[in-house]
């Protein structure tokens, strides 16, 4: 046994000093006797002691509480293999959060586990992992019951959804081992068959629900769109239902279409708005039998909706008939060749975007860029890895191969690589983005030239165009929000209830992960942004027939792969199982003061 | 619970199958009890036969004895009498600890005993060793008596201190003793010099005495209660730091109880040791008896 504080065994000190208070209590108390005659004899001598200690009960249980007082403040644990393992899986998922007739399915998934846990063996190690985020809400294992009852009664629903393959991935990275068993509570079908030591813990019931899946405020990226808001809708449930889209902005309806939605298939729903409307805009879904409500609304910004216009300066011909070519292929877009500014003093100053192959004159130009660096080199064939997470890797493959012209030095660019080529085993950045100064730049270190019809290129260089645009695709809770352009320093963040937080601003960026969906208003001196977070998550919105995430998925979010790999632990680092026991001598403690109360009480009404 | 409250009719019919246990009659007896002693009377019941001598009456000699003989003898019958019968009940402070329920259990031993006498046919009254001029309730003869007994015992109260060879020194002259049974019931807790006093001077007035001892088992087992710290005795006022085992303690009790207890058997007095916390009744209808108290 091991003390995790061992100073509090200090306390052990007032040992004496209650031993003290007795020995003083006892000489000064004073009986009352029938009779001092038969002592005659014995008090014609001397006592021993003048203040001998008289203990009593009250004297042992006030002794062994003080000791289990200081045991329970050192924290003594045991480490020990005996006894089990278990890996205990909360579904925290926003999908849980499903009302039907008052109770919701984590209310259920809670009890469900807190039964399971009471019934455990008291020697069974048990480590509580969470599906959203995923994450280790004990630390590490424990038979502590009262810890793990408070963890799990501390839990709540998140606001994005969760895979349980995950959670038991991460379980098991942190454990070192596999567990003897897995417990699950979720609203998740179970598996068919179950696995060996796994105990499906269930707490899900069939909720009918409407959801929000997706939302467009600008149409597309190439095509001019007649309809200002699009919104998609999904109805899960076996039976049409009548639903409503509302468009509001600061209270005041905009617009509002009503369409039968039909159980199992994706809608859209177009909404013309007012045109003078601009900002941020609220749009909600009301149907009956909804049972779930984060998935009701999104937020949609219609200023983002207003292309800017595109300066093209390139001063090699082949790659700006290249980019030209692509240019011209979406009529929507309004765009000039050279030193013809379309829009004027105003657009050359940072409403238009910049093409250019001149890095230093993107510089001066101060206005978001794509700068072309090509390579004098030919083209070779190479693997290129794209780090999903960032808006300009949208619709590309994690890893494909690509022949395209490319540096062949390794030389430093500013910024965030996105797509990075493997050559000769070491990664080379071929499209990076930057916006720690402010203006968004993003640069391709490969010719296009004469590869116009080459889908990887074609989508990197259209991507570039939209995030440069900040035509960036709707946050979801799922990524967290990230807004860049910041100065170092604290930058404030009014969030969707009201509150306000502080964040300090890393490399120009602000994160916010695990962020509820709402607006977000961040400001930092006389700077003001407004951002916002939607929760469009078809998989979780399913709350009639959820689908199971069991098996661990190829498309697994990226930061659920970096939450596992950073909980690995050491090779042959396998933790053994520790048994706290400030909690048993803490229940111990409670039981001596309820017993000294009754003894105390019984001996004054005695006394009485 | 008063006294006659707790004297069932169920302990009554235990009671009246007792009797006072009588070793001699020497005085404080009046002719026309029920209680026959081997003395020469004229009751009718036998008692022996004796020779006959001049101013016998002749209507005594056993002729058929006689036709046997050839000798004269007479019958004689045993005597019959009333007995006074002193409850003697010790009412000082000591008697109060260390609760109620010590007093309570002498009051009702009193009147247990008192029922027995009254039951025979004796006079029967009541007295408590208290501080003040000694007094004692009217004599009580008979069974229907015993109510207004258990009132007069209901109505003692503990109170202060009282040596008891002071006490019986006056009370010789006060209650006017002439003989008969003594009952003391008490703690036995005082000065044994002076417990002794007591006793011997109601011996030496012809009086048959007999103790009950009441006591606690705290008292048995004084380390229970205390060990050290300062006692105070409840009568005297004395205090006293102790700090002794508990042990020690006890085993001054068991020899203070020991010297008492010898005492009244080198003189002949019956004594019997009442352990609160025991069925009292079973200490009256057992006990005493085996004791010599009752029969």
């Amino acid at each position: 046994m091991t003390f995790l504080s061992p100073l509090a065994l200090l306390w052990l000190l007032g040992i004496p000093v209650l031993v003290w208070l007795w020995r003083l209590a006892a000489a000064r108390r004073r009986t009352t006797v029938s009779s001092l005659a038969p002592f005659e004899h014995l008090l014609k001598r001397a006592p021993r002691r003048r203040s001998r200690l008289t203990v009593n009960l009250l004297f042992w249980l006030q002794l062994a509480g003080l000791a289990a007082v200081a045991l329970a403040l050192a924290r003594p644990v045991i480490q020990s293999r005996s006894g089990a393992t278990v890996l205990a899986i909360l579904d925290t998922s926003a999908g849980l959060e499903a009302r039907r007739h008052g109770g919701t399915a984590f209310k259920r998934a809670q009890g469900a586990l807190r039964a399971r846990l009471a019934r455990k063996a008291p020697i069974t190690q048990v480590l509580l992992v969470t599906t959203a985020p995923p994450a280790a809400v004990t630390g590490e294992p424990t038979s502590d019951g009262l810890a793990l009852n408070a963890a799990v009664d501390a839990q709540r629903t998140a606001a994005q959804g969760g895979r349980l393959a995950t959670a038991a991935r991460l379980g098991r990275a942190l454990l070192g081992r596999a567990p003897d068993e897995i417990w699950v509570a979720t609203d998740e079908p179970a598996p068919q068959p179950m696995p060996e030591g796994v105990q499906w813990l269930p707490a899900g019931r069939a909720v009918a629900n409407t959801a929000i899946i997706g939302v467009d405020a600008a149409g597309a990226l190439c095509e001019a769109s007649g309809s200002r808001v699009v919104v998609s809708l999904q109805r899960f449930a076996d039976a049409p239902v009548l639903g409503a889209v509302v468009v509001r902005q600061q209270g005041r309806e905009l617009a509002r279409a009503e369409t039968m939605l039909t159980p199992g298939a994706r809608q859209s729903v177009a909404l013309d708005v007012p045109a003078d409307a601009s900002g941020w805009m609220e749009i909600a879904v009301e149907s009956a039998g909804d049972g779930l409500a984060i998935d009701d609304r999104a937020w949609v910004d219609m200023r983002q909706g207003a292309r800017r216009p595109i300066q093209v300066r390139i001063g090699r011909p082949a790659l700006r008939q290249t980019v030209t070519e692509w240019l011209a292929a979406c009529p929507a877009l309004q765009w000039s060749q050279a030193e013809q500014p379309s829009g004027g003093a105003e657009e050359s100053s940072g409403n238009a975007v910049l093409l250019t192959d001149d890095a230093s004159g993107a510089a001066d130009a101060d206005m978001p860029a794509l700068i072309f660096s090509p390579p004098a080199s030919p083209a070779v064939p190479s693997h290129w890895a794209v780090a999903a997470d960032h808006p300009l890797g949208a619709y590309l493959s994690p890893i494909s191969v690509v022949s395209a012209p490319m540096a062949r030095d390794e030389g430093a660019v500013a910024g965030t690589p996105v797509v990075s080529a493997l050559r000769g085993g070491r990664a080379v950045p071929v499209l990076v983005a930057d916006e720690r100064s402010g203006t968004r730049t993003v640069t391709l270190r490969a010719d296009p030239t004469g590869l116009a019809d080459s889908v990887p290129l074609l989508v990197m260089f259209f991507n570039s165009v939209r995030w440069l645009m900040d035509e960036a695709r709707p946050r979801t809770t799922q990524e967290g929000l990230v807004i860049g352009g910041w100065d170092p320093g604290p930058v404030t963040v009014q969030q969707p209830d009201g509150s306000r937080i502080t964040v300090p601003s890393a490399a120009g960026l602000v994160r916010l992960e695990d962020a509820a969906p709402g607006l977000y208003r961040l400001s930092q001196g006389s700077k003001d942004v407004t951002a916002a977070v939607n929760f469009l998550d078809p998989l979780e919105s399913n709350t009639y027939a959820p689908v199971s995430t069991w098996q661990a998925p190829e498309d697994e979010p990226r930061a659920a792969q970096s939450a596992v790999a950073a909980a690995r632990p050491r090779a042959g680092a396998e933790r053994v199982p520790t048994h706290h026991l400030a909690s048993a001598l803490m229940v111990a403690l409670l039981v001596l003061l309820v017993a000294e109360w009754l003894l105390y009480g019984a001996r004054r009404r005695s006394a009485g | 619970m008063s006294v006659a409250a707790w004297l069932t009719p169920q302990l009554i019919n235990r009671l009246e199958a007792l009797e006072l246990s009588v070793r001699w009659v020497r005085a404080g007896s009046k002719l026309g009890g029920r209680f026959a002693v081997n003395r020469r009377g004229s009751s009718m019941e036998f008692a022996d036969y004796a020779a006959y001598t001049p101013g016998d009456d002749i209507r005594a000699i056993d002729w058929n004895l006689y036709a046997r003989l050839d000798r004269l003898y007479i019958k004689t019958y045993k005597e019959e009498i009333q007995l006074a019968v002193e409850l003697i009940v010790d009412a000082t402070a000591s008697m109060g600890l260390p609760g109620p329920e010590k007093f309570e259990a002498a009051r009702r031993l009193a009147v247990s005993l008192g029922y027995v006498g009254l039951a025979d046919a004796h006079h029967v009254r009541l007295s408590w060793i208290a501080p003040g001029a000694p007094s004692a309730s009217a004599w009580f003869h008979q069974r229907r008596d015993v109510f207004r007994l258990a009132a007069q015992a209901d109505a003692g109260r503990v109170s202060g201190a009282a040596s008891p060879s002071e006490w019986v020194r006056r009370a010789v002259g006060a209650l006017r003793w002439h003989g008969g049974q003594a009952i003391v019931i008490t703690d036995a807790l005082a000065p044994p010099a002076d417990l002794f006093k007591a006793l011997h001077a109601m011996s030496t007035r012809n009086m048959e005495v007999k103790v009950v001892q009441v006591i606690s088992p705290q008292e048995l087992r004084p380390g229970s209660a205390f060990r050290s710290g300062t006692v105070v005795d409840v009568e005297t006022g004395q205090s006293q730091q102790l700090g002794y085992s508990a042990a020690e303690l006890a085993r001054a009790m068991a020899d203070h109880n020991a010297v008492v207890m010898r005492f009244c058997k080198q003189r002949g007095m019956p004594f019997a040791q009442y352990r609160l916390g025991t069925r009292l009744e079973d200490f009256i209808t057992k006990t005493l008896p085996a004791r010599g108290f009752l029969e």
